[in-house]
């Protein structure tokens, strides 16, 4: 019965075992068969994404051997549906002292973070052909895709510490994989000296709630400092400590520093990961930091996250505003997106309305997936063919490569909030919460930055556009896997804003769990 | 109907990225474009006679079907159920001629263009409709997250038009993205007064029949301060797109550098679409709080004419000073919205509101037919404006001189829409703007005698600067060989000539639609 458990963990334990035989078939191969390799991993990635749905909606494991798959599948097509979808009836049962649990939330991350690998797999086959250690770069890909989801799933201080260095290390050694490049090393030491300290600062928060409350369990420590009002300053204060960990993996100023630079140095795909992944993971830890353990204290948290989401946004926006290298002009970008997906968090009422931050968030975050990714799914495409990175070097592009620069209007529109987006949606719904909860002036920040980012997404546009075609210049071709994971995002950013219900089923399944985290 | 008048120029628009070769997406286009516009000839004659399409009707929540008891040929169906949010749309008399007329000046903008347009054809004609779409959209969308879709949609392909086909003397990619930036940072501050008015209404609801219809049991009209901000939100993206002064600046930078059919479009769409706002949003749904900042607005507008005036009376360049005549006639309209929301209650609800030269009434009548006269007229003046710098390559004013006898033909189009914008009695503009100052001659009746200075400054300048400086005077000896105008350019400016001659000596056709809606408006105001 026990060992039944484990089923829970099939998307994760699926991602690790193919990561050891990606391990073994390239002990056995000796770096042949890479094209394989990669397929191993997008074969791991969608039994990942399959099994979620079907472990999603159960309260028992033992149901999980009975023979019903037939209503589980119909459950998920329910919520996936066209229609608005009744959740009355899936409550799950709360572990009290879990250190890791497969909730809701945690389904829906990992669905989030399957998505993320496939396409940032598509992206990585044209990539990787002809380099060296490509096994261990699929491997350790996995992994973080399933240090991601463990992430989303840690209820202990214990274990958020654990998994949000696992997600770490392997994020290092990724972004330091091309051994030979000087700017990817650069940019991996740097990553990880921010790293370790970030992560010594949440250590001591960590230790702070542990000392005052003797448990490791984030409900418990809940418990605990909600009875008490004594405890508001230190749970701010540790809070805040906490924060500087979690703001690191999500890239909130003043944490942000390693970013602009990691993504330049780092291998392209592996930049589409990082401005997805631990960002995504980050804010699955603050939901559950915020709505499960210092909930009470609004008015500390609130004042806390605005004041960081102002300065996170405007701070990345400016400075993007004078970028000309692509990588790092989204890089920047990135930081200022998180500081949207920070107001959702910040507008957090418990209001149970569909306008309520913690849907905002995570309307954010799947609608920020497919268009950031599929912003860097272009970036990749060209710097493949052309070696190109700087805004100046994409001049005619759309007399070269027609269908990349219109899908890159697309995109950079999507990531401004311009209609018909899933962007605008996102914005729609994160500003929209703000002002349900009172925030209307962190709201009115919010769409001022807005205006001042389509200066810095239509400078990359423009030439494309507007500037001659460079002498010599070449029609750009990509791959069958680009040209997937191009329609994909493309059709899912338009998808989300044209039919929004079905992702909002999805949202509302996934933040269900807080409807009594916040009593 | 009025999904299909919508969308079809999305249609035409995908189907040409998919053609071959430039004279068949000229063609295509051309004839793609006609279809809207049949479709809104047919849509205007038989609108407020036309039983509603009742199996459209069924898929409408009761309580907005019955809102929209005064749109015609709705539409409804559910789209974004959490939040309420419908695809509704529907037509009245002030939405009406502005669509018809949005599809009359893309057709004649593409026929225009499939001459003088060789460069990225493709590009071109596939981004006009879809801006067509995108204008069409906001005139018919009657739920709020709707029309802001759909006023955002057209921003996008504008950008590019301005950009791309550009004069290069005019920095087409600094005008293209200050028209991107204004217009979004007004549009925002809508996005957040429409969110606002969801959250403070009971039930939440995007539905601006709804909105209006129950306005005064709804939290966010009795909460003064909600219901200001939302007012101003609302009132800044429409006085940027109109664009009242201060924040005009972006409008003859964008004119200026725009192609002709952009500017075209531009003056005569884009701009109606901020007083389209007006009209439809802020007049019904706020009138307590535009009637208390009605004589500020006034003086804004009053100060749009004059300056816009005295600006365009400086220009040296053509389209530039025709770029400037638009700020001058938008103050007209602005002027009309402020004296109908300055009515007091009783002067609302007088007996003889049918009467469409009734203060209020008149106000808003004239607000809109000048519009839509306005479209006409500058966008025959943009045309003709075009047309002179194909020929001459030059837009400087000092260089023209005698062409009245030069080209007699392209003179005599010119001296007729030049009379019907400084508002010759007879043509077009003279109806609209007449109403307008007797409209607001009882309510702001100091800011009415300073505007009708502005009607002698307008016809100083167009008398001045158009008529004596381009179609008077002696030929320069390079002139010698101007052409006149050619067989399609005539083909262009005519039905845009014979309807500012039709509505100056016999305006009641279009007075009659709009003056339908206009009571509807007032009596909304009117239920404070």
């Amino acid at each position: 019965m026990d060992g039944l458990v484990l089923l829970y963990l099939s998307p994760e334990l699926i991602l690790i075992a193919a990561s050891l035989l990606i391990f073994g078939l390239d002990l056995v191969w000796r770096g042949r068969g890479s094209q394989t390799l990669g397929i191993v991993a997008l074969v791991a990635l969608f039994l990942s994404l399959i099994v979620t749905p079907l472990i999603a909606f159960r309260a028992d494991p033992t149901e999980l051997l009975s023979i019903k798959w037939g209503n589980q599948i119909a459950l998920f097509c329910k919520i996936c549906g066209p229609t608005v979808a009744d959740l009355s009836y899936w409550e799950p049962a709360l572990v009290a002292d879990a250190i890791y649990v497969s909730d809701n939330l945690t389904n829906f991350f990992r669905i989030i973070a399957s998505i993320t690998g496939i396409v940032v797999l598509f992206a990585s086959f044209d990539f990787m052909r002809g380099r060296k250690f490509v096994g261990e770069f699929y491997a350790l890909f996995l992994l973080a895709i399933a240090a991601m989801m463990m992430m989303a799933g840690s209820t202990n201080l214990l274990m958020i510490f654990l998994t949000l260095e696992f997600l770490s290390i392997v994020s290092y050694i990724l972004t330091g994989y091309l051994r030979e490049n000087k700017k990817s090393n650069e940019a991996a030491i740097k990553y990880f000296l921010f790293g370790a300290i970030a992560s010594a600062i949440m250590l001591y928060g960590m230790s702070m709630f542990y000392g005052a409350t003797g448990s490791l369990n984030l409900a418990q420590i809940g418990a605990v400092i909600t009875a008490d009002t004594n405890y508001e300053v230190l749970a701010l204060f540790a809070a805040a400590l906490m924060l500087a960990g979690i703001g690191f993996k999500i890239a909130l100023v003043p944490f942000h520093m390693w970013a602009p630079d990691a993504y330049e140095g780092a291998p392209t795909p592996v930049t589409a990961f990082l401005s997805v992944g631990p960002k995504v993971a980050g804010f699955a830890i603050l939901l559950r930091l915020t709505l499960q353990v210092i909930y009470v204290y609004q008015f500390d948290w609130v004042a806390l996250y605005s004041v960081v989401a102002v300065i996170t946004m405007t701070l990345g926006n400016v400075i993007a505003l004078t970028q000309s290298n692509v990588k790092r002009l989204l890089a920047y970008s990135s930081i200022a997106q998180a500081g949207y997906m920070l107001i959702g968090v910040a507008s957090i009422s418990g209001s149970g309305q569909p306008l309520d931050g913690v849907n905002a968030v995570l309307i954010y975050i799947a609608a920020y997936l497919f268009t950031n990714l599929g912003a860097f799914l272009v970036v990749i495409a060209i710097e493949n063919k052309t070696g190109a990175v700087d805004i100046s070097q994409y001049g005619g592009m759309i007399k070269r490569a027609p269908a990349l620069a219109i899908l890159m209007t697309y995109f950079m529109l999507s990531l401004a909030g311009i209609p018909p987006t899933a962007g605008f949606l996102g914005k729609f719904f994160v500003f929209g919460s703000a002002i349900n909860s009172g925030l209307a002036w962190l709201a009115v920040i919010g769409v001022i930055n807005s205006v001042i980012s389509l200066f810095y997404y239509m400078r990359v546009i423009r030439p494309m556009f507007f500037d001659p075609t460079p002498e010599g210049a070449q029609p750009i071709s990509y791959s069958r896997w680009l040209q997937t994971g191009l329609v994909v995002t493309a059709v899912m950013t338009l998808l989300i804003m044209l039919f929004p219900t079905p992702l909002f089923n999805l949202v509302s399944y996934g933040t269900q769990i807080f409807g009594i985290a916040m009593r | 109907m009025l999904s299909a008048i919508t969308f079809i120029p999305l249609l035409g628009a995908i189907i040409i990225l998919f053609l071959p070769s430039d004279n068949a997406i000229k063609r295509f286009a051309i004839i793609w474009s006609i279809i809207p516009l049949i479709l809104a000839t047919i849509a205007w004659v038989i609108f407020p006679t036309w039983p509603d399409f009742t199996l459209m009707g069924s898929y409408c929540p009761p309580d907005i079907w019955v809102a929209s008891a005064n749109t015609y040929l709705g539409e409804c169906a559910p789209w974004i159920p959490v939040l309420g949010i419908q695809y509704h749309l529907g037509v009245d008399g002030i939405s009406m001629p502005l669509v018809w007329l949005t599809t009359l000046l893309t057709t004649l903008g593409l026929f225009y263009s499939a001459r003088v347009i060789n460069e990225r054809v493709k590009e071109f004609f596939a981004l006009f409709l879809i801006l067509e779409m995108g204008m069409l959209g906001v005139f018919v969308s009657l739920d709020l997250f709707l029309f802001y879709i759909f006023w955002e949609i057209g921003l996008v392909p504008m950008y590019f038009l301005i950009g791309i086909w550009g004069h290069d003397t005019d920095r087409p990619q600094y005008a293209a993205i200050k028209f991107f930036l204004y217009t979004l940072a007004g549009s925002v501050f809508m996005l957040l007064a429409i969110i606002a008015l969801y959250l403070f209404s009971t039930p939440h609801t995007f539905d601006i029949t709804l909105l209006t219809a129950n306005r005064d049991n709804m939290p966010w009209a009795k909460d003064a301060l909600i219901s200001t901000l939302a007012f101003l939100g609302f009132f800044l993206a429409f006085a940027i797109k109109m664009p009242l002064f201060p924040f005009h600046t972006w409008l003859p930078d964008a004119h200026t550098a725009a192609p002709t059919a952009g500017s075209v479009i531009l003056a005569g769409i884009l701009l109606k679409l901020g007083g389209y706002g007006f009209i439809r949003i802020l007049l019904p749904m706020f009138p307590g709080t535009f009637q208390s900042l009605a004589l500020w607005i006034g003086v804004l507008a009053v100060i749009s004419i004059v300056y816009g005036a005295f600006v365009a009376m400086s220009q040296n360049d053509f389209k530039r000073l025709v770029a400037y005549s638009s700020v001058n006639h938008m103050g007209f309209v602005i002027l009309g919205f402020a004296a109908a929301a300055a009515l007091t209650n009783e002067q609302v609800t007088s007996p003889e509101l049918s009467n469409y030269f009734n203060n209020g009434a008149a106000a808003i009548n004239g607000a809109v037919l000048a519009m839509f006269s306005h479209g006409v007229i500058t966008g025959g003046l943009f045309f003709l404006v075009g047309m002179l710098y194909e020929r001459t390559h030059t837009r400087e004013l000092a260089q023209f001189g005698g062409f009245m006898a030069k080209v007699p033909i392209y003179g005599a189009l010119l001296l007729l829409t030049a009379f019907a914008s400084l508002g010759l009695p007879g043509l077009a503009g003279f109806v609209g703007e007449f109403l307008v100052l007797q409209g607001s001659y009882t309510t702001l009746t100091a800011l009415t005698f300073v505007a009708v200075i502005g009607i002698v400054l307008t016809a100083a300048y167009f008398l001045w600067k158009v008529i004596q400086k381009v179609l008077l005077g002696q030929a320069d000896e390079k002139w010698a060989k101007l052409p006149d105008l050619k067989g399609y350019e005539i083909l262009t400016l005519v039905p845009l000539a014979v309807l500012m001659v039709l509505i100056g000596i016999y305006p009641s056709w279009i007075l009659d639609t709009i003056n339908q809606a206009t009571i509807v408006v007032l009596k909304a105001v009117g239920a404070t």
